[in-house]
């Protein structure tokens, strides 16, 4: 009996001990070093309420390794993945692909057959060209990664330096530091010769121009926005072209080339546009969508009606086949092959355009 | 040998003979012709060479006719034409009395800098500078052409001013911008330096303006360059530094913000398909919400609606540049004059 009472009395005073201990051990942990305390489960990236532009998003999760043998990850476009988790790793990658606009991810982690952790993140990915989706909602902005904050997370697998040399190509692309995270750039058919030889420092020299002075010293790898003048470094002979001739596209002029064009890769063609021809224009051209052109340009056959009329039937009649895109000397943009457009269409009277 | 010597004779006559008509005869020296003015004034300037001439009609297009006495013992004379839009014929005649001494027909261009009717001229005409040391000797016997201000120094008489001769008809305006009125050209706007859009006019004049703009506006408009660059959705034309696309950096007769044309239409150049199309809502009734003619709630001196009552014409941090919170919802924002 008495036996009893004092182990009974030992338990009691054993807990107690421990309780005290594990408060003391708590107020000590006020300032615990960031590495050192393993969440079961986190996103790395993306951010959350961040903005991103590119097409592929990179999810990166990092677990705690004891707690957690099987993630699962699924996207607001129905995607879904599931992830086993191997030995002495405890960052895992997946690919998602997003459309323009808002979505969430959400990872689920499970041991043994259990949920134990979710964890959600929303992103919104932003359109360059289409109005209703340059609009970045209220909450959303522009996060950075490349900054000594959060590199050190994923110091330990992969190098963060930069291993190029100003216009030395890689031998093997995969040499590249960049390559690991942004091979993503490559899955698209058409890409850029920069982007294909993963010589990325050349635009994303780290400065910042007029339009993005904001964010200076935000990212390592930051491009001056207008891009233009990094742009005709190499397209000297455009640069001379374009400049040149009398009337120029608003876009050219103030050096905002990647508003068209994907500088990494793109899947429609090989001069990388963001979009087909025709979608292309009419995102900024808003009025020239509805069908009128067309309906003007039949009421006259004899000059170069015929033409376009038979462009048109074929079915691969596009803005830029009467327009030049960049710049021009004649009116309105037009190209100088078809002499006698002019006198073809007749919208140039108001509200036609 | 005779032969030989009389035809050489009857040369060297007619050359001489040539030679002394071209100089006794009167010339247009402006408008040049074949070029293009983004201004409303053009300036006519005959070389008069002495002549007996003390009249002179101009005719622009089919308007009527400008008609100016010459004083006497003028070898020069200048004066100011007004241009419309688009192709200008130009008919000058010099009389003496009833006789015709000189006929010329230039046609210059003006163009507009926001319609696009006019934006674009042919390849016809093409841009011609006047402001060059060679060009400017031939006005240098009446005129001044040196530059006399100085940097943020106003003239007690803006007629000292060596630029004020002859460009005065900008300030006919009803309202005008300050370095406009106060005759600081040169050294706050026409630098005669060039920027991205006019790089290809380098040195072609002294007085030349940056294109794009914005620099030496900001220069003075300081809050704005803090106020434009940190906000998230920029106006193209605001984004780009075009800030004379609407405004007309001289002054203007419509309005104090010195804007090229009134508001409604000035936003409907570019933005054609809010001309015809109902904006905003299509109601039941078949009725569009109004963007114009009606009063605007909000406005507190009980201004016109206009496309600047919902819409920040220069940047906003909502989206389609609305102005004030608009938030999640995008009814949230009818709520502003649809109380109830």
């Amino acid at each position: 009996m008495q036996k009893k009472r004092v182990t009974c009395l030992m338990f009691v005073f054993l807990l107690c001990a421990s309780f005290t201990c594990a408060l003391f051990a708590s107020d000590k942990e006020q300032n615990p070093p960031e590495d050192e305390h393993v969440e079961i489960l986190s996103i790395i990236q993306p951010f959350d309420k961040g903005v991103y532009e590119e097409e592929y998003i990179d999810v990166s999760i990092g677990i705690d390794l004891d707690r957690v043998d099987t993630i699962k990850l699924f996207s607001s476009e129905n995607e879904r993945a599931i992830i086993r988790t191997e030995e002495d790793r405890d960052v895992y990658h997946y690919l998602f692909r997003f459309p323009f606009g808002e979505h969430s991810i959400r990872a689920e982690a499970f041991k043994n057959g259990k949920r134990v952790a979710v964890r959600k993140v929303k992103i919104y990915r932003r359109a360059f060209l289409s109005k209703y989706y340059r609009v970045i909602p209220p909450g959303f902005e522009k996060k950075f990664f490349h900054n000594d904050k959060y590199e050190k997370k994923c110091d330990l697998c992969h190098d963060m330096s930069v291993n190029e040399e100003e216009g030395v190509a890689f031998y093997d692309i995969s040499e590249s530091n960049c390559f690991d995270c942004h091979q993503s750039l490559l899955y698209k058919k058409f890409a850029h010769a920069p982007t294909v030889n993963f010589v990325c420092i050349p635009c994303h020299n780290g400065k910042t121009g007029i339009k993005n002075r904001k964010y200076k010293g935000r990212s390592k790898f930051l491009y001056p926005d207008p891009i233009g003048d990094t742009c005709f470094k190499c397209h000297k002979k455009n640069h001379k072209k374009w400049t040149s001739r009398k009337n120029m596209h608003d876009p050219v002029g103030a050096g905002k080339c990647n508003l068209c064009h994907n500088p990494h890769s793109s899947d429609v063609n090989k001069n990388f546009l963001r979009e087909r021809v025709w979608n292309l224009c009419t995102s900024c051209h808003a009025d020239k969508r509805s069908k009128r052109k067309y309906i003007a340009i039949f009421k006259s056959r004899k000059l170069g009606g015929a033409k376009v009329d038979k462009m048109f039937l074929k079915g691969n009649f596009v803005c830029i086949n009467c327009h030049d895109p960049h710049s021009s000397d004649r009116p309105y943009l037009l190209r100088e092959k078809y002499r006698g457009i002019e006198n073809v269409c007749i919208t140039f009277s108001e509200g036609g355009g | 040998m005779m032969k030989k010597f009389l035809a050489a004779l009857l040369l060297s006559l007619t050359i001489t003979g040539t030679l002394f008509a071209g100089d006794t005869e009167i010339e247009l020296i402006k408008p040049y012709g074949q070029d293009i003015y983004l201004t409303r004034y053009a300036a006519v300037v005959l070389d008069l060479k002495h002549s007996a001439a003390n009249r002179v009609t101009v005719k622009v297009g089919e308007r009527e006719i400008i008609e100016r006495r010459i004083p006497e013992d003028r070898s020069f004379f200048c004066f100011s034409i007004e241009l419309v839009e688009g192709v200008n014929k130009i008919t000058v005649e010099v009389f003496n009395g009833d006789n015709e001494l000189y006929k010329a027909v230039r046609t210059v261009y003006r163009g507009s800098v926001i319609d696009k009717k006019f934006k674009y001229s042919t390849k016809f005409f093409h841009k011609q500078f006047f402001h060059k040391t060679e060009k400017e000797k031939v006005c240098s016997s009446c005129h001044n052409m040196k530059m006399n201000e100085e940097k943020g120094v106003a003239f007690e008489n803006i007629t000292n001013s060596n630029c004020f001769n002859c460009h005065y008809p900008i300030t006919t305006d009803k309202y005008l911008h300050a370095p406009a009125a106060n005759w600081l050209c040169a050294t706050s706007c026409h630098t005669g330096e060039n920027g991205r859009f006019n790089r290809k006019y380098k040195d072609e004049s002294k007085y030349l303006y940056p294109d794009p703009i914005a620099p030496n506006c900001f220069s003075c408009h300081k809050k704005f360059k803090k106020k434009f660059y940190n906000e998230s959705y920029r106006h193209e034309p605001v984004d780009d530094g075009r800030c004379n696309r609407c405004h007309d950096p001289h002054g203007s007769n419509i309005s104090n913000k010195f804007l090229r044309k009134k508001v409604w239409d000035l936003c409907t150049t570019c933005h054609t398909d809010k001309k015809k199309r109902g904006h905003v809502v299509r109601t039941f009734s078949g009725k569009p919400h109004p963007t114009k003619g009606v009063k605007d709630p909000t406005s507190k001196k009980g201004e016109e609606l206009s496309c600047i009552s919902c819409h920040n014409p220069h940047v906003s941090n909502n989206g389609f540049m609305l102005r004030g919170y608009m938030g999640r919802g995008t009814m949230l924002w009818c709520k502003r004059c649809h109380k109830k």
